[in-house]
């Protein structure tokens, strides 16, 4: 879809790449800020893997597999975020994120809260497969292929990232209930 | 939170919200700062339509600076005649409406390899590298933004993988100061990025020593410029399949053999910073230790390259000098 644009971007021209750029920007944003659940870190990913991208257009060799290749600059840009972000904040609680649109009707305002904090405790790595899988709806090679590892380790990143949400979302019910207990 | 007997429907609902859009002013962000980055070079073993009559050498820039001597072997007509003349091809009037520029013939003798004149925007923390020409012909097409591309013969700036063929001798240098990702396995790079990068020159020529299917030379201590640094010879197997077709080696992950990428890959993953040009080539490897950076000449050559061109090479490689790196 974007092989006449890259084939130019990749002679330098910048015209071309920038209208790559909006064709592929938002859901990039969309993909960072569900990995990152931040959005100025997800917006800044987004810019420093677009950025990257630029410089590094020459090496892709298959101009049809352009969104691919950005996904996985761009998973790389937000595991950057995410290690500065841990520099950053070591020790600092975190603000709660930007309002987000298009709420899901389906889970309550605690069901989210809730959700939301299991994944944070995630690490960076395995929000990235679920975020490709249950969000992209990838199938699992097309997973590893955006992120760059193995199926294998996809799988099993995956298996412990529900593991530790199904426990962490466990967890914050036991405490929930107790609280009610107590009160 | 009701009970999670079915995460993955909660997953799903919980990552529709969020964000769809990128804002408009980080577009403009992005549009402004493309203005000023320049792109790498990143030649590869494949063809493209434009790269199709030459040959290509895997590099990188940025960190990496790639330079490259090539044989004229490959490049039939447009190689000089005796003497170094440089033929009619090879003359602006008939060179090729490419974007690419066209060749700089130079003189025998010392030549700035690395340096100012070459590069647009050379960065200052790295070493400047000289080393002496040894015969005519030798022309500095430059290609794309960042590298030098040295060709004996001229060429046209123009570089690309001759079906199945490689090339007959080459010279190339990268340089570094944030270490170099050896492979673990040079076909599936893609998967084995070790971490950290490994810094030394020993421990450069070890990991690649260590590549399974390199068939390579034990390391030796050498002195490049009165700089301490290891030699080590390696191959690619002579019975890697290579498809220009299939897009490189037929085995290896995108189709590319590549022995390493460097330390400071800020995105793209593990993308090769060095890669192959098919079965058969054999690279010797320079690895220099420069105050904090590493710099890698690499010779590369075929089994049937004459030796008296390999000699060549060697002496263009062991006459490199360096500057002083800014800190």
């Amino acid at each position: 879809m974007h092989a006449d644009l890259v084939k130019r971007a990749q002679r330098g021209d910048r015209e071309a790449f920038d209208e790559l750029a909006r064709t592929t920007g938002d859901m990039c944003m969309a993909i960072a800020f569900r990995i990152l659940r931040d959005f100025d870190l997800a917006d800044d990913a987004v810019q420093t893997a677009l950025l990257t991208a630029w410089t590094r257009i020459r090496a892709l060799r298959d101009a049809d597999r352009f969104e691919p290749w950005l996904h996985r600059i761009l998973t790389h840009a937000c595991y950057a975020e995410a290690r500065q972000r841990r520099r950053w904040t070591e020790g600092i609680r975190l603000l709660p994120t930007e309002p987000v649109r298009g709420f899901d009707n389906t889970l309550t305002v605690d069901d989210r809260d809730q959700l939301e904090r299991a994944f944070k405790r995630l690490t960076v790595e395995q929000r990235a497969v679920l975020v490709y899988h249950h969000y992209l709806g990838l199938p699992l090679p097309e997973v590893a292929d955006r992120i760059g590892i193995p199926v294998g380790t996809v799988k099993s990143r995956m298996f412990h990232a529900k593991r530790a949400l199904q426990a962490s979302l466990e967890a914050d019910a036991r405490t929930s209930t107790s609280q009610e207990h107590s009160a | 939170m009701s009970a999670p007997k079915d995460l993955d429907r909660q997953i799903e609902s919980f990552l529709t919200d969020g964000p769809m859009e990128l804002p408009e002013p980080s577009y403009a962000q992005v549009r402004d700062r493309l203005e000023h980055e320049r792109q790498r070079t990143g030649f590869g073993p494949w063809r493209t339509p434009t790269m199709n009559t030459f040959v290509a050498i895997g590099l990188g820039a940025a960190a990496v600076i790639a330079v490259l001597l090539i044989g004229s072997n490959l490049l039939g007509s447009s190689s000089p005649g005796p003497g170094g003349e440089v033929p009619a091809s090879a003359t602006p009037s008939e060179a090729p409406t490419s974007a690419e520029p066209s060749a700089v013939f130079l003189p025998e003798g010392p030549f700035a390899w690395f340096e100012p004149t070459i590069l647009p925007e050379p960065r200052t923390d790295l070493p400047r590298i000289a080393v002496t020409i040894p015969a005519s012909g030798w022309a500095c097409p430059q290609v794309g933004y960042e590298a030098c591309i040295l060709i004996q013969g001229g060429g046209e700036g123009s570089l690309s993988v001759p079906d199945g063929r490689l090339p007959e001798s080459a010279l190339m240098a990268t340089l570094t100061k944030s270490g170099i990702y050896v492979y673990q396995d040079p076909c599936q790079w893609e998967y084995d990025l070790p971490d950290p990068p490994v810094t030394t020159a020993d421990e450069i020529a070890t990991a690649l020593a260590a590549q399974p299917s390199r068939d390579a030379s034990d390391p030796v201590d050498v002195t490049v410029g009165g700089h301490p640094g290891k030699m080590v010879t390696l191959h690619v197997p002579d019975d890697a399949r290579y498809s220009v077709a299939d897009g490189g080696f037929t085995d290896c992950f995108r189709g590319v053999y590549s022995s390493y990428t460097y330390g400071d890959h800020d995105g793209a993953g593990s993308l090769p910073t060095r890669w192959h040009q098919g079965p058969g080539q054999i690279d010797t490897f320079w690895i220099v230790q420069v105050d904090d950076a590493i710099v890698i000449i690499d010779a590369m050559y075929r089994a049937d390259t004459p030796t008296d061109r390999i000699a060549e090479m060697r002496s263009i490689a062991e006459s490199a000098t360096f500057s002083a790196t800014a800190k």
